[in-house]
């Protein structure tokens, strides 16, 4: 999947069929956290409140995206023997844009997120992306390929961040949802402490891994 | 890949970084203002924090600012002697050891004092004076596990009985040593506690709190940050020993 160069260069509109794809298959078929299993430090780590981790998912979208860009428009340029080195360049200047950004438009988020948001440094997602992709496709595609990756590593953040926030804390987004939804049948909800540890994001992303593979037989393993 | 042509790496590299370091100064120095001043406005709302005032409401701008115009600062060496906006430039000179200089008295920020001379440092205690009571919110810092810890103190007139707390951390494991931060129940647990016995710091974290007014119950799971809440008192309160007893004499 990720050698392949796109060769179809039938287009209709502004995105062919295999751009479309491009920009598809990483939200399911080629998840990058669920079937690529990449990226899973920060899933545990972010996941405990919603917010956190929309604000975590956008941040990485913005630098797996012009992270691909960058690295696609240079790619024939760039030195093979300090290809990896040019590639952290590009990412750890990213980052350090959303960084600086983010503290002065999104402080809370901002004070809360720091030391991950320096950690998409090392987000192998990216620098996977980049070496196995934008190294060898034109800077439209790598642009579309982050883009989806970044997409599909967010919408399953933000899904564990819902069920953690819901089950652990009661609220989505800091809305009492549980409390005030027990009350109707006059009962109380006792918070799932476990839910709130990183270590419950294992259990999730396992969760989520099955489901998937229950609804999408071709993406069981057959031997 | 087909071949091509190399660049030579060293000037690839140092022509690369090079605009890189340009984007991200240009955009630090612009966006750095913003930055500094959400800064200020989140040190207010955490001073404001633990002043048991229900009039406060800390997540309307009108009503910090409005709160904090009955705040005065002013900084108190370990020795006694007290610092206003006014002598500025005397604090100043005492920025040895490489700390910063301030450009106003609200700056004063422990982290920064951390790096003079310990006889040179200075401590800032802020006065919140509404019509009917009056607190003194004290700083402190220390060690946490992972890094440091600070704190801020409101005490009431008596600068004995804590009025609340405020815990902030830089690094400290979520669900475990960030609760000091997060838990509103180990934060009211310092409320009425009496800091001083006497003349020394008495107060204390434990893993099984005795039944007193200088003990609270520590974080199970988070030994080390509890314990660090301790010395964190025991060190960030002697400090203010001679300014207090200088007031209570007045």
């Amino acid at each position: 999947m990720a050698e392949t160069t796109v060769e179809t260069k039938k287009k209709s509109g502004l995105l062919g069929k295999e751009d479309i794809k491009l920009l598809k298959d990483p939200l399911h078929s080629d998840n990058p956290i669920t079937i690529q299993v990449l990226g899973i430090c920060s899933a545990l780590a972010v996941t405990g409140s919603v917010t956190k981790s929309l604000v975590m998912a956008v941040a990485l979208i913005f630098v797996c995206a012009f992270a691909s860009l960058i690295i696609s428009i240079l790619r024939n340029s760039i030195p093979s023997s300090i290809r990896m080195i040019v590639q952290l360049l590009v990412i750890a200047g990213l980052v350090q844009i959303v960084e600086i950004v983010l503290g002065a438009f999104a402080y809370t988020a901002y004070v809360e997120l720091s030391v991950f948001i320096g950690l998409i440094i090392t987000n192998c997602i990216v620098m996977g992306r980049l070496e196995a992709f934008a190294m060898g496709n034109n800077p439209k595609q790598a642009l579309l390929d982050g883009i989806g990756n970044g997409l599909g590593y967010g919408w399953i953040l933000v899904a564990m961040a819902v069920v953690r926030e819901l089950f652990g804390k009661g609220t989505f987004m800091g809305w009492e949802i549980m409390n005030p939804l027990f009350a109707i049948v006059g009962g109380e909800y006792t918070l799932n402490n476990l839910m709130v540890l990183p270590a419950s994001s294992l259990f999730v992303i396992g969760i989520f891994i099955w489901v998937q593979r229950n609804v999408d037989d071709e993406l069981v393993d057959k031997s | 890949m087909e071949e091509k042509k190399e660049m030579n790496v060293y000037l690839y590299v140092f022509i690369l970084t090079s605009v890189t370091a340009l984007i991200l100064s240009l955009l630090y120095t612009s966006l750095n203002p913003i930055f500094e001043a959400n800064k200020a406005e989140a040190k207010k709302k955490a001073i404001l924090s633990c002043v048991p005032d229900s009039t406060i409401d800390l997540s309307n701008q009108e009503s910090v600012t409005k709160a904090y115009e009955k705040v005065t600062m002013i900084a108190v060496s370990e020795q006694g002697e007290i610092y206003t906006n006014e002598n500025l430039e005397t604090i100043n000179t005492l920025a040895t050891g490489g700390a910063k200089k301030y450009k106003a008295l609200a700056e004063l920020d422990l982290a920064n004092e951390e790096k003079k001379e310990s006889s040179n440092r200075l401590y800032p205690v802020y006065k919140y004076e509404n019509d009917e009571s009056k607190y003194y919110i004290v700083a402190i810092r220390g060690n946490g596990l992972w890094d440091k810890i600070w704190a801020y103190i409101a005490l009431e007139e008596d600068l004995n009985t804590i009025a609340g707390v405020y815990f902030d951390h830089k690094a400290e494991t979520p669900g475990l040593g960030a609760e000091i931060k997060d838990s509103d129940k180990f934060k009211a647990q310092f409320i009425n506690k009496k800091v001083f016995d006497g003349s020394r710091v008495a107060f204390t974290v434990l893993k099984r709190a005795k039944k007193g007014e200088h003990f609270v119950t520590g974080i199970s799971g988070a030994t080390i940050t509890s314990d660090g809440v301790t010395d964190m008192f025991v060190s960030g309160m002697s400090y203010y020993k001679t300014y207090f007893s200088a007031l209570k004499n007045q």
